[in-house]
């Protein structure tokens, strides 16, 4: 379509006028009037001629009209391959719409104009050409403030207008159809999954799932349930063919056999270990006889071989005791002689001295002190001799063993002696060696294994068989007595705190010597001081005080003192030899006296022997009876020995084998009470089981469970279904996502052809993207860098618009169907360089088809060259 | 003449868990009235007896309501002698259940856990009750044993003749000799486990379920009445119907010729019977789009004439014309070109069956969504 010129009448300023443009020409036509000339009312005078219904009384309508009202009327004159025709309308009054051809032909009126006029537009009185018309201001492809309904009639006019240019974008892209599938798909989808694949929380696939997975879990547990409860089945029929087994008949008594033949088994065992332990008891019966019997042999030539040299021992002690007393009395005599020599020569002496005294008697006056003094020396030798008394008596104290107390202590450990001779003479050993548990007691005590001297009648208990009485012969050894002269002797040694009769003895001899030590001090200062000491004291005193009388006294005849002393000296010399020897007879003395002792004690000993020795030998009249007795005893006991012996043997080879017996009954028992438990053990079981069995029967847990798995299933299967069905909205989805956006890509490849040539003029090999959304250029890419639209400057924004419209232009002039393009006072915001390339753009395109445009700046666009297009104004009369 | 009336396979407690609430308490109902109608049959033929040839219950140990309220409707046909037997569902290893019937089973019901002859009337049963759930041999053999002379003898089996198909819970992998009857020398050999009623010799039959419980066997439940006027003689059998609730299967090879409203209509019981009417719809062949959506519409519009209405259109093939397309898309655009690539995926054999599946849904969607929108 091309227009060729425009008549407005009553519009606007132009009340009462008519104002035309014409003149236009095919390609760029220029109407370059000054501002408030009407340009955008010319534009929107012509947008209503082809968008606005005649009828119409909108607001866009009502703006058309001058304040004086009236009718407004809007003409044009369009060029068509089929000619020209001439639009008419008439607004708000005297409506009216008519298309009347060249010559005036009417061809449509009122509304078939105006669906004439709608075809000629394209669908929708919008109409695709409206992308064509670029306000004045309104440059960007969408109005910024735009409302939402104001863009979406204008995504809806772009849509139109490449649904035109590709053929319907219905067709194309589907179109709303497609929309609207493609939101019922993803809506269905959405109520299935989300975005990620998976089931919906709360949708009816995930609550299938969901189902399903609790009766799986439910089944799970009421398949357990049912496991337990065929295990407790198949559990109990174990058990009752089980209990069945043990309480058929015949099974108990069985065992009940089994014990008794057992027992029976075992008593013959167990009576024959008994003979056995009894036998073994006679061999040690036996044994003990023969042995006692030996014993009482052995005995009694023990006791005629002790007899006879007890005799003898006797006899030796005799000649020994005699010979001792002999010494002894040899000894008393020569110390008695010596010590009547001694007391004489100690006479002599002291006659000596006392001669030499006599004589020096004369010389008291002369040696009165020296008399004195002698007479303290004197004084001073009783003195000594009596301090030498007193630590004699001292240490006679110490030694307290007197001769009585030494016989005392001699007669206890002689019949101490005797009596452990008369016991270790007398009485049989008894061996014992133990083979079994059986032993044997005396007094109720069990003896210990070894051996035991018997010394008494006594009587044994033997375990198990019976008593023994043992009487090792008619002698009775009394260990009582031996004890008792034991104890006598230990008291005796106790008096006198001596360990034993040798301590004692010597401790005696000791004693002895210092008895005689103190006779002799005593007769030796009874000889000094024959008035006692006190009063040779006094004498001492009074020949000191004589002395001193002495010193007047006549002097007697004078001896001559060398002889004197001489004498003296030979009466010293013999009363020390005299006093030697009677030490030496004191001491032979004590030596025989000791002797004597031992003899005596040796004489006892030997009497205590012969007389044991007697007793056990006993009665001579009767021994040789006794030991032939005694003989024959022992082969008896022999014999009896080695019967026992054979007896014991013949039994040990017949004998059972008790262990084995002991097992076998024990076997039997334990199987029978292992049988009676295990009878219980199974009665309980049983009761367990059934309880189990009840319990699950009555759940009904297998019905559950069957119930539970089909519902599973179902459930499983409808869950497999949405599944299904999810999967094929996503496959639609992007099926038809797919196919529209290769649609798109395909049809904006149009636009894109138009386009770059176009663009190029600006921007050298720059490219749009578009929005397959809004259908709009999303972003401008130059090199490797893209720019949002919203990015741009206004200036490469106003010319990416007009490009566009320009692009979607040729895509309606490719179509068949060339629009004319209307700039209302268009490139406010280009540069120079910019708008001069804008100009050649519009000429590009203008070559297929007309570019009016509508300016004020006369100037600007004097570089845009085209055709100016008359402007009139008339008056309307 | 000794009559008595041949059953089996009840599945009394059986849970039909795919099925509603609803479904499965008329499902379960009707396996409990079963026995009253089997008793009535046993009337209206002058039987005394109902033998009941194995699986009278579904489990092993079925919940104690099924197995008291089945012996109490027993009990209550006082002038039915019944006999029971174990099958594989209910064998003599469930030792529970059979110790409770033992336990509180009327007067009027036998029995039979063992072999022995058992005396019934002027008749001696040889039963072969199934030790195990797989018993593994032919338990029949022990039919063989002899009966005092002239006694008619019935046999009394549960197991399989043939393999009964892949569902091992239909029948065990025993196989029962086909000629038992003739080598056992009995008159009459009543079998149960398979669940349709079957004539296998002209003395050896299959009850079939007195109550139906799946679409395997096409038919309303049956039984047999049995007449055997002396030892020797052939058996009458006759069936006789005594089920309440229809198990329907309806296949349907479809092309895309076919009306299916009209072939579904057909196929339809009549309207008073379908509330007891299980009804499952199995089609097979090649539809339009349309077509499928007519049939759909079809079924939903019966379906709640029915107990319950099942489908399976998975046999279907959408076949589709370029006037199914165009009814889509008729510029050819997007819309249609995806519809195109849809068709093409179902039928392209490089993809896997699963994927042109999901294709051949992905399309009938398609149809439905531009189908709705349109309308």
């Amino acid at each position: 379509m091309k227009l060729r010129s425009l008549t407005l009448t009553n519009l606007r300023k132009f009340a009462g006028q008519t104002a035309t443009i014409s003149g236009i020409g095919d390609g760029v036509s220029v109407v370059a009037e000054a501002n408030e000339f009407g340009k955008s009312t010319f534009f929107d005078a012509l947008h209503a001629l082809f968008f606005v219904k005649y009828s119409a009384a909108t607001r866009e309508v009502k703006s058309l009209q001058p304040r004086a009202g009236g009718a407004v009327r809007v003409s044009a004159v369009i060029e068509l391959p089929q000619g020209r025709f001439t639009i008419e309308k008439s607004f708000l009054a005297q409506k009216r719409a008519s298309v009347h051809t060249a010559s005036g032909g009417l061809v449509a009126l009122d509304d078939e104009a105006e669906t004439w006029i709608a075809q000629l537009m394209g669908a929708g009185l919008e109409g695709p050409a409206g992308l064509l018309w670029v306000r004045q201001g309104v440059t960007a492809l969408e109005p910024a403030g735009s409302t939402p309904k104001e863009k979406e009639n204008l995504l809806g006019a772009r849509q139109s207008l490449l649904s035109s240019v590709a053929g319907e974008i219905d067709m194309v892209t589907g179109g709303r159809r497609m929309d609207r599938v493609i939101e019922a798909a993803a809506q269905a989808l959405s109520r299935l999954a989300v975005k990620g694949g998976q089931p919906k929380a709360g949708g009816p696939w995930k609550e299938a799932e969901l189902e399903a997975q609790a009766h799986a879990a439910r089944h799970a547990e009421l398949d357990r349930a049912c496991t337990e409860l065929g295990q407790a089945l198949v559990q109990r029929r174990d058990v009752a063919a089980r209990l069945a087994a043990m309480e058929a008949p015949g099974v108990e008594e069985n065992l009940t056999r089994d014990v008794h033949k057992a027992q029976e088994a075992f008593d013959a065992a167990q009576a024959h270990a008994e003979k056995m332990v009894q036998a073994q008891a006679q061999v040690r019966l036996g044994a003990l006889e023969q042995q006692a019997a030996q014993v009482t042999l052995d005995g009694l030539i023990v006791a005629a071989q002790q007899l006879s040299a007890a005799q003898q021992a006797l006899q030796v002690a005799r000649a020994a005791g005699e010979g001792a007393a002999q010494n002894l009395q040899k000894a008393e005599d020569d110390a008695v002689a010596a010590q009547v020599d001694s007391a004489t020569a100690a006479k002599a002496l002291i006659a000596a001295t006392e001669a030499r005294e006599a004589a020096q008697q004369d010389a008291l006056r002369r040696n009165a002190a020296e008399k004195a003094e002698q007479a303290g020396a004197r004084l001073a030798q009783v003195e000594q001799k009596c301090s030498a008394l007193e630590q004699a008596r001292a240490a006679l104290a110490l030694h307290r063993v007197t001769a009585k107390a030494l016989a005392l202590i001699e007669r206890a450990q002689a019949e101490m002696d005797r009596r452990q001779t008369e016991a270790a003479s007398g009485g049989v050993q008894m061996q014992i060696a133990y083979e079994g548990d059986a032993r044997i007691t005396a007094n109720g005590a069990p003896l210990d294994p070894g051996g035991h001297r018997i010394g008494q009648r006594q009587v044994f208990e033997l375990e198990g068989i019976g008593r023994m009485t043992l009487d090792p012969g008619a002698a009775t050894a009394d260990m009582a007595a031996v004890e008792e002269a034991r104890a006598r002797l230990r008291a005796a040694l106790g008096a006198v705190d001596m360990p034993d009769l040798a301590t004692a003895r010597t401790d005696a001899v000791r004693r002895g010597e210092e008895e005689a030590q103190i006779a002799l001090l005593e007769s030796v200062i009874e000889t000094l001081a024959p008035d006692g000491t006190s009063r040779f004291r006094q004498d001492a005193a009074q020949a000191q005080a004589a002395l001193a009388q002495l010193n007047d006294a006549a002097r007697p005849e004078c001896v001559d003192p060398a002889d004197l002393a001489r004498d003296v000296e030979a009466a010293q010399k013999t009363d020390e030899a005299a006093r030697q020897h009677y030490d030496s007879a004191r001491d032979a003395r004590d030596a025989a006296r000791a002797e004597q002792a031992r003899a005596q004690a040796d004489l006892r000993a030997a009497q205590a022997t012969l007389e044991s020795a007697s007793a056990a030998y006993g009665e001579v009249a009767t021994f040789e009876a006794r030991k032939a007795k005694a003989a024959r005893d022992l082969a008896t006991a022999q014999v009896a020995a080695q019967d026992a012996v054979a007896a014991a043997e013949t039994l040990r080879g017949a004998a059972p084998d008790l262990a084995n017996a002991t097992a076998a009954l024990n076997r039997a028992k334990s199987a029978t009470e292992t049988a009676r438990e295990e009878r219980g053990r199974l009665r309980t079981r049983a009761a367990e089981l059934t309880a189990t069995i009840r319990t699950r029967a009555e759940d009904g847990v297998e019905e559950k469970r069957d119930e539970m798995a089909e519902r599973m299933q179902a459930a499983t299967e409808r869950a497999a279904r949405f599944a299904h069905e999810a999967a094929g909205l996503r496959m639609l989805l992007d099926a038809l996502r797919a196919k529209r956006g290769a649609a798109q890509e395909a049809y904006f490849g149009p636009v894109q052809q138009e386009l770059a040539p176009l663009l190029a003029l600006l921007h050298e090999g720059a490219a749009l993207s578009f929005d397959p959304a809004s259908l709009l250029p999303a972003g401008l890419a130059r090199g490797d860098a893209e720019e949002q639209m919203e990015m741009l400057s206004g200036g490469t924004q106003e010319q990416i618009a007009i490009l566009t419209r320009l692009a979607f232009a040729r895509l309606f002039a490719r179509q068949g169907k060339p629009m004319p393009i209307i700039l209302d006072d268009a490139l406010v915001y280009s540069d120079d360089t910019r708008i001069t390339a804008m100009f050649t753009a519009l000429h590009r395109v203008a070559a297929d088809q007309q570019v009016i445009v509508f300016t004020c700046r006369q100037m600007a666009f004097a570089g845009l060259g085209g055709v100016r297009p008359q402007v009139e104004v008339v008056q309307e009369r | 003449m000794f009559r008595f009336i041949h059953s089996s396979d009840l599945h009394l407690g059986k849970p039909f868990g795919r099925h509603t609430e609803d479904v499965r308490g008329r499902l379960k109902q009707a396996r409990h009235g079963a026995l009253a109608r089997l008793a009535q049959a046993a009337r209206d033929a002058g039987a005394e007896y109902v033998l009941l040839a194995g699986d009278t219950f579904d489990q092993e140990t079925p919940a104690p309501a099924i197995t008291r309220q089945a012996l109490n409707a027993m009990g209550q046909a006082a002038d039915i002698t019944w006999v029971l037997m174990p099958g594989n569902h209910d064998s003599l290893a469930a030792s529970e259940l059979w110790q409770t019937i033992a336990r509180d089973k009327p007067a009027n019901v036998i029995t039979v856990l063992t072999p022995a002859p058992v005396l019934l009337g002027d008749a001696h049963l040889l039963p072969a009750p199934c030790t195990t759930r797989n018993p593994g041999r032919d338990l029949t053999v022990d039919m063989a044993q002899a009966t005092p002379e002239g006694s008619i003898r019935i046999g009394l089996g549960h197991g399989g003749i043939h393999d009964f198909g892949t569902n091992a819970a239909e029948g065990p992998s025993g196989v029962i000799a086909p000629d038992r009857a003739a080598q056992a020398g009995l008159d009459y050999l009543a079998l149960g486990d398979w669940h349709g009623q079957m004539r296998v010799t002209p003395n050896t039959w299959y009850s079939g379920t007195p109550e139906p419980d799946s679409f395997k066997h096409p038919h309303s439940g049956t039984a047999l009445s049995v007449a055997i006027a002396a030892a020797g003689a052939t058996a009458q059998v006759t069936s006789v119907l005594t089920g309440e609730i229809v198990w329907q299967r309806v296949a349907l090879d479809l092309t895309p010729e076919d009306d299916c409203a009209s072939l579904i209509n057909s196929a339809l019981p009549q309207v008073q019977a379908r509330r007891d009417t299980l009804l499952h719809v199995e089609a097979r062949g090649r539809l339009r789009v349309g077509q499928m959506q007519d049939l759909i519409r079809a079924l939903m519009q019966v379906a709640p004439d029915f107990l319950d209405l099942t489908r399976d259109l998975e046999g279907v093939r959408l076949s589709h014309a370029s006037a199914d397309l165009d009814a889509i898309d008729p510029s050819g655009g997007a819309l249609r070109q995806a519809a195109q690539a849809l068709a093409a995926s179902a039928e392209d054999p490089d993809l896997s069956a699963a994927d042109r599946r999901v294709a051949a849904t992905a399309l009938s969607q398609l149809f439905s969504f531009v189908d709705e929108i349109t309308q």
